[in-house]
């Protein structure tokens, strides 16, 4: 009750008045002009056909809209200029064998941003990875792409990807970035109530280059990085872990027409002193080193969206309890349009034989057939980005 | 870093059109193959009446574009391309009958031309992108050279992208005159302003140079690359050849499967450049005659009309009138020139806007836009004018 009150104070009133907001009630000073936000919506529509086959033989098949994403960013300027803020929701829809109407609230935070950095508030996408890889889904490689939340109970990919995060990201240069990130990381839903961790218990650090959007595709190098973790487990006998990460995202061939891009990143988990994989949970518990990588190739005909296509592998060793999973991935994409695509994703699992049954059957061998859509549009456009062409080569303008 | 003013890559090295590089050098060689024994400058008159290279008998400009950070009004700066890093472009003051060479230098990746609007010029010196010319590219300097004629007002502005170049800033005034100028002869002005008229759209602008020079680092990366075809850059031989690729299957960028209609719409109207309060005051002296020249070189049609005076409309597009005709209020529509003269016989302060008055402000709020005000020298007001930003 203490943190409504807190909020209905910083949006101006008690929590009573806020509660009781008539909207025919004149806004508090009418004298001021309307300042109409930029508003930008979309949809990230991800549906596919979905089959399976496990090393027992036992086939299963789904029709899949996870992932599919919907969101709305409003946008305004502050006083006197330069600086903007802005506020994203995001929902989506988390898993295929969710109940029918779950939705899972990917964003809901606010932000303020100018030419020098960025700071964030609020739940979204935490930094629990440095660079993004080609798969259909951002989860179908998540156990290798993303840090294991020490908090989770190993059973929802989401604890990995989403959190309650304030952040700071720095950018001394258009190119250059440093981003000190705070998380209240979540536990899965499954445990108590009074056992989640309703605390700050997770920090870090991460450092890199990143080429601006519209150089990406025409640059050798396009984003390194480093970040660490530290996590507050008060665990018996160990307050802390932590993980440090590494990432390159290369361009070997940086033709516009026949791009191949290369991306490979590396972690290393402290884990708990005594944890093993076990169980759901101690797989994200558990000391571990991690690898990812995926070579691309990407055909632009008359520079306009064609064909992508990607292969991946990830794996990921429990080194004190020498057990390991890994997966290949080999996808490709073909573009219908600017923003709508057709796929097929194959994707081979396998998990040592000692893991939980959390990760599924020990071998596993998966197909989706995709139609990707990414519908975007903004309204009553106000600002340039930070990182746009003409900011980053011609001078920044807010 | 790379930027817009770095060193240029070539492209378009392809098909049929072939660019102009070291400008005056591809330009003979190009006149060479069709005519044996061509001279370097194209002449409309007549080799022989044409200077030698390098005579000081030409009058010699050097333009070089870039994009700028330009102030429309007290904090609103946008970016913009400027001939000569300014926005509007030089003032280019020539007699009639003299010897025109333009250096044109492009230092940024999107193509570009001048036009000499109003000019009769040789027609590979006309500016038009693919009609008369290539484009000029990145790090190319392209020289313009003809005879100034003509006489009256004129301006000159890129024809390449012409919809957002002229709105980037892409023009600046070309005036011709004459020592026995029929204007001056008949009303003694003392005085000679040029207004250039034009209209932004802000968002627009900067959404399109940003698309646009992002598509020219593909195109120049794949020029480097596996090649950059004519198809690519949606370029054809003729009207058949789009036929025909269009009935291959392929859109044209203007479909509506590769765009979504993106018609400016503008927030700012400027008086050479700037916006009302930032627009330039026009001095005038009491008892004198005073020119002005109105140039539209934007997209919108302008209504100029001028508070405590008529004037007398003496040039349109240069030409001067049979006979002047008097009048407060005058259309000023797109790509015209428009002269008026007034005697200056009303000392004070006056205004002098557009009476569209949807171009009298500023994202909206007025006062703001195409406005200025005529001040008498030497006249001091019993009311202490100020500025108003929101009324």
């Amino acid at each position: 009750m203490a943190g409504a009150v807190a909020i209905a104070a910083l949006l101006g009133g008690t929590g009573a008045a806020s509660a009781q907001v008539d909207p025919a009630e004149p806004p508090a000073d009418p004298t001021n002009p309307d300042v109409e936000p930029e508003l930008a919506i979309g949809i990230r529509a991800v549906t596919s056909v979905n089959g399976a086959l496990t090393e027992d033989g036992d086939a299963t098949s789904a029709i899949d809209f996870s992932d599919t994403y919907v969101f709305l960013r409003p946008r305004v300027e502050l006083f006197p200029s330069g600086t903007r803020a802005g506020a994203l929701f995001g929902v989506t829809f988390p898993d295929v064998y969710d109940e029918p109407g779950t939705v899972l609230v990917a964003d809901a935070h606010a932000f303020l941003d100018d030419r020098w950095g960025t700071l964030r508030v609020g739940r979204g996408r935490l930094k629990s990875r440095l660079i993004p890889f080609p798969t259909l889904r951002d989860d179908d490689l998540v156990r290798y792409t993303d840090v294991q939340n020490p908090f989770s109970e190993g059973l929802s990919t989401a604890d990995l990807q989403y959190g309650n995060t304030v952040d700071l990201s720095v950018w001394p240069t258009p190119r250059w970035y440093v981003e000190l990130h705070a998380e209240n990381l979540p536990a899965s839903a499954l445990r108590p109530v009074d056992e989640r961790a309703f605390r700050i218990n997770s920090v870090g650090l991460d450092a890199g280059y990143r080429q601006i959007p519209a150089l990406a595709q025409l640059s050798a190098i396009r984003q390194l990085a480093v970040g660490v973790n530290a996590y507050h487990v008060k665990a018996d006998d160990q307050a802390w872990t932590g993980d440090a990460l590494a990432a390159a995202w290369l361009g070997p061939l940086i033709d516009p027409v026949h791009a191949i891009d290369l991306r490979l990143q590396l972690g290393y988990g402290l884990g708990i002193d005594g944890v093993t994989p076990d169980t759901p949970e101690g797989t994200h518990q558990a000391r571990a080193v991690s690898a990812v990588a995926s070579l691309g190739y990407t055909y632009r005909r008359r520079l306009l969206p064609t064909l992508r296509t990607n292969v991946l592998s990830g794996f990921r060793r429990y080194t004190e309890a020498d057990r390991s999973q890994w997966s290949v991935v080999a996808n490709g994409f073909y573009a219908l349009g600017v923003s709508v695509e057709v796929g097929v994703q194959y994707q081979y699992q396998r998990n040592d034989a000692a893991l939980p049954d959390a990760f599924g059957e020990d071998q596993e061998h998966s197909i989706k057939l995709a139609l990707i859509g990414r519908f975007e549009t903004v309204f009553g456009r106000l600002f340039d980005e930070r990182d746009s062409l003409l900011n980053t080569e011609g001078g920044y303008l807010p | 870093m790379t930027d817009f003013n770095g060193p240029r890559r070539r492209f378009l090295q392809t098909g049929a059109a072939a660019v102009v590089g070291g400008a005056a050098l591809a330009y003979a060689r190009r006149a060479g193959a069709q005519q044996a024994g061509a001279p370097d400058v194209m002449d409309p008159i007549g080799a022989s009446v044409a200077p030698p290279k390098g005579s000081a008998l030409y009058q010699r400009f050097e333009l070089e574009l870039k994009v700028i950070k330009h102030e429309l009004v007290p904090g609103v700066v946008v970016h913009m391309m400027g001939y000569g890093s300014q926005v509007p472009a030089p003032t280019i003051r020539v007699n009639e009958g003299d010897w025109v060479w333009v250096d044109f230098k492009n230092t940024n990746d999107e193509m570009h031309t001048i036009h000499w609007h109003g000019l009769i010029v040789p027609y590979r010196m006309d500016g038009v992108p693919y009609l008369t010319q290539d484009p000029v590219m990145r790090g190319e300097t392209y020289q313009y050279v003809f005879q100034a004629r003509p006489y009256g007002t004129h301006f000159y502005h890129c024809h390449f992208g012409t919809s957002m170049h002229m709105q980037a800033g892409m023009y600046g005034a070309f005036i011709v005159e004459r020592p026995d100028d029929p204007i001056r002869d008949r009303f003694p002005y003392t005085r000679d302003h040029v207004l250039i008229l034009s209209s932004i759209d802000t968002v627009f602008v900067r959404a399109q140079l940003n698309a646009m020079f992002a598509r020219m680092k593909q195109r120049d990366a794949a020029a480097a690359g596996s090649g950059l075809d004519l198809a690519s850059q949606a370029r054809y031989h003729d009207l058949a050849a789009l036929r025909a690729d269009i009935a291959a299957g392929n859109a044209p960028p203007y479909a509506r499967s590769r765009t979504t209609p993106q018609a400016p719409q503008p927030n700012f109207f400027t008086i050479n450049g700037k916006s009302y309060p930032a627009t330039e005051p026009i001095k005038v002296r009491e008892g004198e005659w005073t020119r002005i020249r109105f140039i539209n070189a934007g997209n919108v049609p302008f209504s100029m009309h001028l508070h405590g005076h008529d004037f007398l409309h003496v040039c349109t597009d240069g030409a001067p009138l049979p006979e002047p005709v008097r009048m407060s209020t005058i259309p000023v529509t797109p790509g015209r020139t428009e002269d008026i003269v007034f005697l200056a016989d009303n000392p004070g302060l006056w205004a002098l806007h557009d009476h569209d008055v949807t171009h009298t402000t500023n994202n909206g709020i007025y006062p703001g836009g195409a406005m200025t005000d005529i001040e008498y020298e030497g006249f001091t007001s019993d009311y202490e004018p100020a500025v108003s930003l929101d009324e």
